[in-house]
């Protein structure tokens, strides 16, 4: 409880009030959620035959811990086995197609630092001094689903997917490059002990990861912003990287964390010397 | 769609739009007017009420998430002549000015309560982010405390065959020091 309430902004500004109340709603249509709940599923036999194929591949290989080309695997991960300079320049590219829906505010933004959830575009702090607490679902009178249920809803703008949640503290994401996040993720040690093929699994199935490319719309009507690569292109791009080993490639000024730091200070480069 | 759910402990069925929140769906259709609307967006907390026991703000919670669920709403939480804890503190201090937005810090303490008969008021600060116009926090902070004082006597004695045998052994131990006696 605080004496300074933090949200009271809201439908105070002159701009149109608040639109839940009976009879002032907009039209049902407009108001109604966005068909969230039901996703496209990729054929998980085809998910499992390229997960097989990357880990036969790689027990076919002799292992390289730092990859060719300076390639390296992430820690836990397969190794990756011999990639031709044509495999690599596609695992280097889907590496960076996927990263480029990973580091979104839609994804960074429950994978905090902190243990504080971001909110907005901007990544600013959630309201009401919300924190993830011990078990990542909220505090006692204050769980995430006391808001967040496992749709978004149209009516309030509140986001929802199943199971919403942060993510565990190990997994940790803001201030990280793609570099350190891909190690982060595919590290067994911070990943919940997930094999790759539990990752791809997860980057490409999970509903809670899928609700970012539906992510609905804020209390005002205002879509949020959708990670900046469709759907299927990213579900693509996380199949070849993986396949490939999961390689991490070097490190490129223009893939650190809003500065252009060839790599995270707080996640040394595995590569590093 | 058709629901049929736990309202206030008693089976109930409707029909209603799955989309329409739950907030409505008491208010509008089923008349309990104890829950009230601030600001339609879980911002404030006027809503909040109890699904499973835990503290839910109904504006947002869509009505199909409702099957099978249990509900309790203030009107639900005691009864004038058997207050709840949290009401009979809201009452022995005072605390409402206004009223409109209490109902909704009652159900969050309530639910507050059921998990956490101890709070410290770093907990209160965590868990009752409901907001308040009239600037009652300093009335509510005391009325929590009141509250879980009175929920803490109103728990049942722990019963020592059940609970925490070993203490119990060790303190009637004869062999125990004598401060420990």
């Amino acid at each position: 409880m605080r004496a300074q309430p933090q949200c009271t902004t809201r439908g105070s500004s002159g701009a149109r009030p608040p639109a839940t109340r009976r009879g002032q709603n907009p039209p049902v249509a407009s108001r109604r959620p966005d068909p969230t709940t039901v996703r496209r599923r990729v054929g998980t036999t085809a998910l499992l035959l390229l997960a097989a194929a990357a880990s036969s591949a790689a027990q076919e290989s002799p292992a390289d811990p730092h990859g060719a080309g300076h390639h390296g695997a992430p820690e836990g991960a397969e190794a990756p086995r011999e990639l031709t300079p044509a495999e690599r320049a596609e695992a280097e590219a889907a590496f960076h197609t996927m990263m480029e829906a990973l580091t979104s505010p839609r994804c960074v933004n429950c994978h905090p630092n902190d243990g504080v959830p971001k909110q907005t575009d901007a990544a600013r702090a959630h309201l009401f001094g919300v924190a993830g607490s011990d078990d990542l679902h909220g505090y006692d009178a204050l769980r995430c689903n006391a808001c967040h249920q496992a749709s978004n809803d149209g009516w309030s703008g509140v986001p929802g997917a199943p199971g919403w949640s942060l993510a565990p503290a190990s997994m940790a994401w803001e201030g990280l490059d793609r570099r350190a996040i891909a190690r982060s993720m595919m590290d067994p040690a911070k990943n919940g002990g997930r094999s790759a093929d539990d990752i791809l699994h997860h980057l490409t199935e999970h509903e809670l990861v899928l609700w970012a490319w539906e992510p609905g719309g804020d209390g005002e009507g205002r879509p949020r912003t959708p990670p900046p690569v469709p759907l299927e292109t990213y579900r693509a791009a996380v199949r070849t990287w993986i396949a490939a080993g999961a390689p991490i490639p070097e490190a490129r000024a223009a893939d650190a964390p809003g500065s252009d730091a060839p790599d995270s200070p707080a996640e040394p480069s595995g590569d590093a010397p | 769609m058709r629901i049929t759910f736990t309202l206030n402990g008693e089976a109930r069925t409707l029909e209603t739009d799955g989309d329409q929140p739950l907030l409505w769906v008491l208010r509008d259709e089923l008349d309990l007017k104890g829950t009230k609307f601030g600001c339609g967006r879980a911002a404030c907390g006027a809503c909040t009420v109890h699904v499973d026991g835990d503290a839910v703000r109904s504006c947002s919670f869509p009505a199909r998430y409702l099957e099978g669920r249990v509900v309790t709403t203030l009107e639900g939480l005691g009864t004038p002549e058997a207050p709840h804890p949290v009401q009979q503190a809201w009452i022995e201090e005072i605390v409402p000015q206004c009223g409109y937005c209490q109902p909704g810090f009652i159900m969050a303490t309530a639910a507050l309560l059921a998990k956490n008969a101890s709070p410290t008021d770093d907990d209160i600060d965590r868990n009752i982010v409901n907001v308040c116009r009239c600037g009652t926090y300093v009335r509510m902070r005391r009325a929590i405390h009141r509250a879980a004082e009175l929920t803490r006597a109103a728990a049942p004695a722990p019963d020592p065959a059940t609970s925490a045998p070993d203490e119990a052994a060790e303190a009637a131990h004869p062999d125990a020091p004598e401060a420990d006696r």
